[in-house]
């Protein structure tokens, strides 16, 4: 069977079918690289007297001077709409990622503990330095950070890469409406989960078919199969909900606009400048987004949350602008509204500001 | 609440054109689940023709004449029945609520409510976030709302189906706040509606461990407990499709025309869903009907012309999706299969024959056996039909098979060949697979069930030679009772 999947990190906008780095890394440790002696207990690590301060405002990245971690833990103060991103890269290219398998966190304002296990992010690397990746509009200043160092034995390594994978909570992202993060086996070889649970599904059939062909003198498959298959789909189903569900939001659901607010997880100023939108905007009006150049999931999220209402992704130095899938079309003219969310470009004249939920973003509309 | 009052208007809707069809099976837990679907595809139908064909404005009146229409029909046959003078209606049999053994059915039960309530609950607090739910799936109601249909809309129709579309906009168009997350609840609905039935057909013909075990495997579909948490139209054109397979295999066993009936409904239906449902379902109903002719000559029975009538509605649906979006657009599967064909018939350089479909069965079988987004479905199914196809056989689900069988051809003909790129990119290849698991997972539990139950099943002779006896207002007549979870039944043989 084979087990040639696309390696973790790779996403599924590449079928790679050459080792990962994750493999590569570890086999590399396997060859007799050794790593440094491993702590028994995160190590705190001194920072700057305010702290590690990093501002945001759209999306801001820091690849901090540390390699060779298991994982990282950070006390931090967090202020406005910001989700963080982590991992390890060698490029500003690899920070800037949202591929599977995509860790991130939308950090609510106040003060907060957050644990960040690298082993099982994109692309790891023993090799590759720690990056922070910020969206949104605020400020995350990290006050306090332990660090656990990879172990310095490779089959350590090797075992603890195994057991994070396996156990590794599905990280829900874009890709996630085509494929779930897959399950690994054993990720140092790049097994896979699926396939040991068919192959035990089969040996029990196999077993309990000849065991009651023996007893009852008759080839009867029938209840080896089903119970066979009821067993090993539930320790399948088992498995699977317990890396799913703590990545669902399983409060009782409030009402819409709670739910638009609150309910964004792919970014964390689309939901509450939405909600502010609906709030401040007419039915009948007429909307324009402005967004940053390419910034497509940005404002067709929020053309679709003042749907009905006719909405369209405002382009600079263009004639007429349209809305999604070309449905609407407005001149700057017929424009009664415009929500802005990071652009560059500043308002049009004869638009002013009515409800704002950060600097760089905005509902104005004609007075 | 808004989307409560649309649901039981539709489902009353649904049971109403069952009833003007002489398709009720008088059993509450079958009808209601059974009218979601219809109800859901009589209102995409209906919409299509009287919006886009006719032009008529869709507002609030249009909406509650739609609805009431197969309501009208039914107290209008039932009244034509009364002066007639018909028989009573045959007494139900009693069904078998209760699957044994409770140890094995009683976890599985529960597993089901448990992710039922997950899903729900996540399902309900998700906004769309992700590109084709906000373009098109989710996008399609809005507009429909709106009654906007330039010539950009239908195109987002022509992708999101009438179902898609008009179902979800039932209650805004019924006077309440437009709210988008009955995108997500009807994704819901139709889940709940998919589980319901199975269980209660399943408990109606006194196999409640087949509707159990049905709702098992389908929830064990990690991809599809996914999808009906976002507004994707992947999981409902998968639940419709396993609706109908629930009455394809009912029909293998019962031989009752009724259920072949049903089954093409459901398909009729299934086809407003997605382009792609067009395709699947329209194969399917063909085959439905193949086998039906055969069938019919075989036992004897006179082939109901309502079986072959429900081309019509199938052919409107066609005509009035390329009347919306135009025939070029409507038809783009065929020119794609042109164009794909001329390219293979060009002479190829050997690097572009390196690009064909073996370097992607491995990628193939990954995402049937290894990735997990259909858990273990597809390495129990090959074990099933290979040790069970005498089961199989003998307990009437041959014919279901068979339409598995072109169902997952399909699939393998888009995946390997017209749209390769998406296997090579592991990308959507993994929810096209969901059409196909749905069914297979009706199937696989009807099999596995049968063959548990061990022995041969009754043979009962067919319920007349119509969906329903003349005067009758139940469509399926009397079925003589079965013992157990496997005695099924089939027509008789002459």
């Amino acid at each position: 069977m084979g087990t040639q999947v696309t390696a973790p990190g790779a996403g599924p906008g590449r079928a790679a079918r050459s080792r990962s780095a994750v493999a590569a890394a570890i086999l590399a440790l396997l060859a007799g690289c050794s790593g440094p002696p491993r702590s028994a207990q995160l190590r705190e690590i001194p920072l700057a007297p305010g702290g590690l301060v990093m501002p945001v405002d759209g999306f801001a990245m820091t690849m901090l001077p540390l390699e060779g971690l298991e994982a990282m833990e950070i006390e931090y103060r967090a202020s406005g709409q910001i989700s963080l991103s982590y991992g390890t890269a060698a490029s500003p290219e690899g920070m800037q990622s949202l591929d599977q398998p995509w860790r991130h966190v939308t950090l609510a304002p106040g003060t907060g503990r957050l644990r960040m296990d690298f082993l099982t992010t994109r692309n790891w690397s023993p090799f590759q330095r720690v990056y922070l990746r910020l969206a949104g509009t605020g400020q995350l200043v990290i006050t306090r950070a332990w660090i656990l160092p990879l172990p310095g034995a490779a089959e350590e390594l090797r075992e603890t890469a195994n057991r994070a994978w396996r156990s590794v909570p599905i990280s829900l992202g874009h890709y996630s409406v085509n494929l779930l993060d897959p399950p690994f086996w054993r990720v140092s070889d790049m097994s896979l989960l699926f396939p040991r649970l068919g192959w035990l599904f089969l040996a029990l059939t196999a077993v309990g078919t000849a065991v009651t062909s023996l007893w009852r003198r008759r080839f009867r498959p029938g209840p080896a199969l089903a119970l066979a298959a009821v067993a090993v789909m539930g320790l399948g189903d088992g498995l699977f909900w317990w890396r799913m569900l703590p990545a669902l939001d399983l409060r009782l659901p409030a009402g819409p606009e709670e739910r638009i607010r609150d309910g964004y997880r792919f970014d964390p100023e689309v939901g509450p400048l939405s909600a502010l939108a609906r709030a401040h905007l007419r039915p009948g009006d007429r909307v324009g987004v402005m967004v940053p150049p390419g910034a497509w999931f940005l404002w067709e999220a929020i053309c679709f949350n003042l749907a009905p209402r006719r909405c369209v992704n405002l382009e600079p130095g263009a004639a007429e602008h349209a809305g999604l899938q070309g449905v609407d079309r407005l001149a700057l003219g017929d424009v009664d509204a415009i929500v802005t969310l990071h652009s560059p470009e500043p308002l049009p004249p004869g638009f002013t500001p009515v409800a704002v939920l950060n600097p760089s973003a905005k509902v104005a509309r004609r007075p | 609440m808004s989307f409560l009052v649309a649901t039981a208007a539709l489902c009353a809707s649904g049971v109403g054109l069952l009833g003007a069809l002489g398709l009720r099976t008088r059993r509450w837990a079958v009808d209601v689940p059974l009218g979601w679907f219809v109800g859901a595809g009589w209102l995409g139908l209906a919409m299509l023709v009287v919006r886009i064909l006719l032009g008529v404005p869709y507002t609030a009146a249009t909406a509650v004449a739609v609805l009431a229409a197969p309501l009208a029909a039914w107290g209008v046959r039932e009244m034509l029945r009364r002066r007639r003078g018909g028989p009573a209606p045959l007494a139900l049999r009693p069904a078998r609520w209760i699957p044994r053994p409770a140890w094995l059915f009683a976890p599985m039960a529960l597993y089901v409510a448990f992710v039922v309530v997950v899903v729900a609950l996540h399902g309900m607090n998700s906004p769309t976030e992700t590109d084709d739910g906000y373009r098109v799936r989710a996008f399609a109601p809005l507009l429909a709302h709106a009654d906007r249909w330039e010539p950009a809309a239908r195109s987002v129709l022509w992708m999101a189906g009438p179902v898609p579309t008009w179902v979800p906009s039932l209650a805004w168009r019924l006077g309440f706040p437009v709210d988008h997350f009955h995108v997500n609840a009807t994704v819901l609905a139709t889940l709940l509606a998919f589980l319901a039935l199975a269980v209660g057909l399943a408990s109606d013909r006194g196999r409640p461990e087949e509707g159990w075990g049905a709702a098992f495997v389908v929830l064990s579909l990690p991809l599809l407990a996914y999808h009906v948490t976002t507004t994707y139209a992947d999981a409902p054109l998968a639940l419709f499709l396993g609706a109908a397979f629930l009455f394809l295999v009912a029909w293998g066993r019962s031989g009752d025309p009724a259920d072949a009936l049903r089954a093409l409904l459901l398909l009729l239906a299934a086809a407003q869903v997605k382009r792609e449902g067009e395709v699947l379902a329209g194969t399917l109903m063909a085959l439905v009907l193949a086998q039906a002719a055969w069938r019919a000559r075989r036992d004897g029975w006179a082939l109901p012309r309502r079986l072959a009538l429900l081309l019509v509605p199938f052919v409107l649906v066609l005509v009035a999706r390329a009347a919306a979006s135009g025939a070029a657009r409507s038809f783009d599967l065929l020119s794609l299969l042109a164009s794909r064909g001329e390219v293979l018939a060009a002479p190829a350089p050997a690097s572009a024959a390196a690009a064909g479909v073996r370097p992607l069965l491995p990628l193939f079988a990954d995402a049937l056996l290894g990735l997990g987004s259909t858990g273990i479905l597809y390495w129990v199914l090959p074990a099933a039909v290979l040790l069970l196809l005498p089961v199989a056989w003998r307990s009437g689900l041959l014919p279901s098979l068979a339409a598995l069988a072109l169902l997952f051809g399909q699939f393998a003909v888009a995946t390997l060949w017209l749209f390769p790129e998406f296997t090579r990119d592991q990308t959507t290849v993994h929810r096209a697979l969901l059409p196909v698991s749905v069914p297979a997972a009706a199937w696989l539990a009807a099999v596995v069930v049968a063959a548990c139950a061990g022995g041969p099943p009754a043979t009962v002779p067919p319920a007349g030679s119509g969906p329903a006896a003349p005067g009758s207002s139940g469509g399926s007549g009397a079925r003589r009772s079965t013992r157990g979870g496997g005695g099924g039944s089939r027509g008789s043989r002459r």
